[in-house]
């Protein structure tokens, strides 16, 4: 399963790292909508999908097509955005408060 | 085998002196009347002494001819000497006698700490009685090594945080269906297109100036380079370009990561 999105008019597909999946708890769904959350700008429009890709041909004009799924990334919550780094305590504290 | 009790009162209960062997197998010390220091040896004799339990003969055991302590031990080899088992182990370096743990299977110490605090090994001098530490911090799990600043933190989702650990590195297929085959400290890998990838950190740099070093199969002028200028702290681009083709997918690229 891949998270398929638009990088500047091409369609971009995002592959999850199988150790941090590991780390994650949930359907194979919810750890992907978090890794969408985690790696993609928030606002981004998204689709999971388990389309075979391995057909590269024409790689670059590929584009991607809103369907009937689109998801769009969404922050991440205070305590993950911690986690991750993305934050500093400091930054943390100013926000959790 | 000399016994000195000094300080007033009375020890009842116990014969010395009088038994064939000189050994003391049962007898009562009263408790009232030994509140001032007791010396055994006070003459500074070479004997030893030994404390037995129901099954070690040498529970606890004082070298007279140097006074190396040993628990478990008829020989300390240094002066304190802890064994559960012999190891066949017959003499210890000199420069790390102070302390000795032995058993012929897995040995061990252990320090027990608060559950937020920490537990430390420290090194010091006439100087510094606190110049290098390794502890670890049971607050966020971390094994942290200190000389005497941080220099490494073992955090508990396996990360080596220092200035001479990779932060992050990736073993991916660019091919077909893009995949990684190993990674540490990515969380994905993004294919924007032909040889055009980016690499997503699980916990972000601290900063933008980190290193990044990539190499990928190949045998015409091929090279992983950054694709653009700026590097983010939560993830950067990889371009893999051929002298004569131009971006291009391979099979084999690896990237690594150092910084803070």
């Amino acid at each position: 399963m891949k998270i398929i999105y638009n990088n500047n008019g091409t369609l971009a597909q995002l592959t999850s790292a199988p150790k941090f999946l590991e780390q994650l708890t949930g359907t194979l769904e919810e750890k992907l909508i978090h890794i969408a959350n985690k790696d993609l700008p928030t606002g981004t429009p998204y689709e999971i999908t388990d389309e075979d890709l391995s057909d590269r041909s024409f790689r670059n004009a590929w584009e991607y097509v809103a369907g009937a799924d689109e998801k769009t990334s969404e922050d991440l919550s205070l305590d993950d955005q911690l986690k991750y780094n993305h934050i500093t305590q400091e930054e943390y504290d100013a926000n959790a408060g | 085998m000399a016994i000195v009790i000094n300080g007033s009162g009375t020890v009842t209960g116990i014969s010395v002196g009088g038994l064939p062997d000189d050994i003391v197998d049962s007898g009562t010390l009263a408790s009232d009347a030994l509140d001032s220091a007791v010396t055994i040896n006070d003459s500074g004799a070479d004997v030893d002494f030994r404390v037995e339990s129901d099954t070690d003969a040498y529970a606890l055991f004082v070298q007279g001819s140097d006074g190396n302590v040993g628990f478990g031990e008829d020989t300390p080899l240094g002066k304190i000497h802890i064994k559960t088992a012999d190891s066949g182990t017959s003499a210890v370096h000199a420069n790390a006698n102070e302390l000795i743990v032995e058993g012929n299977a897995h040995s061990g110490i252990t320090i027990l700490s608060g559950s937020t605090s920490n537990g430390t090994i420290a090194f010091g001098h006439s100087g510094n009685n606190f110049q290098s530490y390794m502890t670890f911090n049971h607050n966020d799990d971390a094994l942290i090594f200190a000389n005497p600043s941080e220099r490494l933190r073992i955090t508990n989702d396996g990360r080596g945080l220092s200035q001479f650990t990779a932060k992050a590195w990736i073993n991916f297929n660019g091919t077909g269906t893009v995949a990684i085959r190993d990674s540490h400290n990515c969380s994905s890998l993004t294919d924007n297109g032909t040889g055009d990838y980016t690499v997503s950190f699980t916990n972000s740099m601290a900063n933008v100036n980190y290193a990044v070093s990539g190499i990928c199969n190949g045998a015409n002028y091929e090279a992983v380079t950054l694709n653009g200028t700026t590097l983010s702290t939560s993830s950067y681009n990889l371009w893999v370009w051929s002298k004569d083709v131009g971006a291009q997918d391979m099979e084999q690229i690896h990237s690594l990561v150092f910084g803070d």
